[in-house]
């Protein structure tokens, strides 16, 4: 417990870039305000709803400050780069670390995405199969490996630390910030710039999703009844995670703390949310956090709007919190920004963390009314809340279990 | 397919700033790497059809004999 208590993780940067705008604070400021980005796709997007950026993935006028001979060097950017890079270079100004010596050598980038440059296998497929030509773009694979946008981001900001991509599909993200905090904690580096990026609302990713028959016809509902699934989102989120000695040391503002990671598999199907699984998550997060159960939470939910999740995961916070659950306030920003998919747990986890920092709850959207089987205390308008606990829960396919635990400043 | 158009598409494939795109330059004063090269004798074939294979090109090769392997003449 010294040892952890001597490498506290702490939040210092962050930066995002989602349906709902560009920009943290432009972030926030819709989802306070209950202004969802879930909206019908228009052309050349495929057809469907999703929480779609308006203006599309930025390109290197977004990527202010950077040298242009060091953007020469990243090739070409399938929107998932490019979305990896804009939130990374916000959250690395707002740590203040830009040009900072530490990024060299004492730092890590450790990003969660489910899947690659979408867009650019998309391109591909159609030249072959679309227009029978026999080739496809030099770039197709460096553009489209799922490593690309850690790489990326690597390149521009001169880090020649430990620099890689993990996936667990939606929990890819959380998955990242908990292994990172471990870094952290283990003293192989001092800064992890970690989280997640996805780009997958084009025709061959959206036609996957609409096959499964999980997606929603109208909205995302998360908790609701008649909740008709889940909606696609994009984006990235990125966060700066810093050893408390090394933030301490040169000043950084502190956002708060990285304090609990619970990862699990349940090992039981392929896409089928498991209980005992997300049971164990949340119980494994609290013990590593040193939270008690009955210490007063804004828990940010997975919250899908999927019929069997959004049960599976009310049936496991009666498990976990019991008698103490009325203490603790429920959102499900996933209606609001979408299911941002490798994405998603890294910003979710962000908006968290400025909930509790504002202390204010934004609301869960396009509710239309109880369902007996998703009974919890729910934030459906906006509150002023007080906890100074995060517990943020992702629960991916396969059975891949992520849950993190922030504390305020 | 103009001289404008072959320099606005190398400017865009490599990054380089157009200014620096002089007929004299070669492939090594510009730094462009392989990836970039590949990447743009790609789009000339995509756009224009004018096949090039890359060892027809060397480090020491001029923008102005590559625009005249394209078929495009560089002004004096």
């Amino acid at each position: 417990m010294t040892d952890r208590q001597n490498r506290r993780v702490l939040v210092t940067g962050m930066g995002c870039v989602s349906g709902l705008g560009r920009g943290v604070a432009a972030n926030w400021q819709r989802l306070r305000d209950g202004d969802g980005a879930i909206r019908p796709l228009v052309p050349p997007a495929p057809s469907g709803i999703a929480a779609w950026i308006e203006g599309g993935p930025g390109d290197s006028a977004r990527f202010a400050g950077i040298d242009a001979q060091r953007l020469r060097r990243l090739g070409r950017l399938d929107p998932i780069s490019a979305f990896a890079i804009e939130a990374a270079l916000e959250a690395v100004a707002d740590a203040g670390l830009p040009e900072h010596p530490s990024l060299a050598h004492l730092t890590a980038i450790l990003l969660g995405c489910g899947s690659g440059g979408n867009a650019t296998i998309d391109a591909g497929y159609e030249r072959l199969f679309g227009r029978d030509e026999a080739r496809v773009h030099p770039q197709s694979i460096p553009s489209s490996m799922i490593t690309a946008p850690a790489a990326h981001i690597a390149i521009l900001l001169g880090v020649h630390g430990p620099v890689f991509t993990l996936s667990s599909a939606c929990a890819s993200s959380a998955h990242a910030l908990g292994e990172a905090m471990h870094m952290i904690r283990s003293g192989r580096v001092d800064v992890v710039i970690a989280g997640g990026a996805e780009a997958c609302l084009t025709r061959g990713s959206m036609a996957g999703w609409q096959s499964l028959g999980v997606l929603a016809p109208d909205t995302c509902r998360p908790f609701s009844r008649d909740r008709g699934g889940m909606v696609l989102g994009e984006g990235a989120a990125v966060l700066v995670l810093e050893s408390e000695r090394h933030a301490l040391a040169r000043g950084a503002h502190v956002y708060g703390e990285l304090a609990g990671y619970g990862a699990t598999s349940d090992a039981s199907h392929i896409t089928a949310p498991n209980t005992a699984g997300i049971a164990a998550a949340l119980r494994t997060a609290h013990e590593d956090a040193g939270t008690a159960f009955d210490v007063p939470a804004l828990i940010s939910a997975h919250g899908t709007g999927t019929a069997l999740n959004d049960v599976a995961e009310t049936t496991a916070l009666h498990e976990v919190y019991a008698a103490d659950l009325p203490r603790h306030r429920v959102i499900a920003t996933k209606s609001a920004h979408g299911h941002m998919i490798g994405a998603t747990g890294a910003m979710e986890f962000l908006l968290g963390m400025v909930a509790l920092n504002e202390g204010v709850a934004p609301p869960i959207l396009n509710y239309l009314g109880a369902d007996p089987d998703c009974e919890l205390p729910l934030v459906l308008e906006r509150e002023n809340i007080s906890p100074d606990v995060l517990i943020s829960s992702s629960f991916a396919f396969g059975g891949l279990n992520a849950v993190l635990v922030g504390k305020r400043a | 397919m103009t001289y404008d158009d072959i320099i606005a598409l190398i400017a865009k494939e490599t990054g380089l700033p157009a200014e620096r795109l002089v007929p004299d330059a070669t492939l090594a004063t510009l730094d462009i790497a392989s990836l970039d090269l590949v990447s743009l004798l790609f789009e000339l074939e995509d756009r224009y059809g004018v096949e090039i294979q890359p060892e027809e090109l060397s480090r020491e090769t001029t923008l102005r004999q590559l625009l005249e392997r394209i078929g495009v003449t560089a002004p004096q």
